[in-house]
């Protein structure tokens, strides 16, 4: 893998080897977008817009529909929903992955839940009272054991 | 009828460059992203231009010759438009995911 190395100027400004804009492709004006690999490493990639029909937009699409399927998506209910959204994009802020929508139960499976939880608690509960009453019996038959010895 | 949108995470990042190439014109997209996203969540936007025959895709002019590829969860042929394109129609879709912006430019 060839290396070059290039250094950070003011204003975060790094100036890239001629061969790696060679090799992207790049010509003045285009956009590049930088993606952190979790490692503490940087991937630059060219973020051009792509032909309609060509290729590239088929891979696009695919991965795009990989994202959604995966979860990685941010769901908009409103048009003030989908500004705060962009607003996030712009700041460079990742965007929110959705949360998984709650699940809903239905009339009877709701309450088959109440009638479990009423019945454990009523358990957890007669458990509760009958402790002391437990230990005082087992409390007595101790002191009669060593009465009798 | 309650719709939504799913922003994919590719179509974030096209859309972070976007507003990085129309530099200057960020107001405008915003207006136009506007007018889709509220048209499909209102419902009154329900007719678009078939984007690829075999995965049910559709399109929408953004700005410029650039383009909003989605998928609507719901959609049937509708004939075709002046220009000859194959259009679809997504009345009875409630959710639709956001893929990719495209340019049409040749």
């Amino acid at each position: 893998m060839a290396r070059e190395y290039a250094r950070l100027r003011e204003r975060n400004q790094v100036t890239l080897p001629a061969s790696v804009v060679e090799q992207m492709g790049l010509n003045l004006g285009d956009i590049v977008e930088f993606s952190t690999n979790g490692n503490g490493g940087v991937q630059l990639h060219p973020a051009k817009i792509v032909k309609v029909g060509s290729a590239e937009a088929r891979q696009e699409e695919s991965a795009a529909k990989q994202d959604i399927q995966e979860g990685r998506y941010t769901l908009i209910r409103s048009v003030g929903d989908f500004r705060k959204h962009v607003e996030k994009l712009r700041k460079g802020e990742a965007p929110s992955v959705a949360e998984p929508e709650a699940e809903h139960l239905t009339e009877s499976q709701r309450h088959d839940v109440e009638a479990l939880v009423q019945t454990m608690l009523m358990k957890l509960l007669s458990s509760l009272v009958e402790t002391p009453r437990g230990s005082r019996k087992r409390h007595e038959e101790r002191a009669t054991q060593r009465r009798q010895v | 009828m309650k719709r939504e949108l799913r922003s994919a995470g590719k179509f974030d990042r096209k859309l972070a460059s976007l507003f990085e190439a129309l530099e200057g014109r960020e107001k405008e997209l915003q207006a136009r992203l506007d007018e889709v996203v509220k048209g499909l969540l209102d419902g009154s936007i329900t007719r678009a231009p078939e984007h690829h025959p075999t995965d049910d895709t559709c399109c929408l002019p953004l700005v410029d010759h650039f383009t909003v590829v989605f998928r609507p969860n719901k959609s049937v042929p509708n004939g075709q438009d002046e220009a000859g394109r194959n259009i679809t129609n997504f009345a009875s879709a409630t959710l639709f995911d956001l893929l990719n912006i495209e340019e049409e430019r040749d």
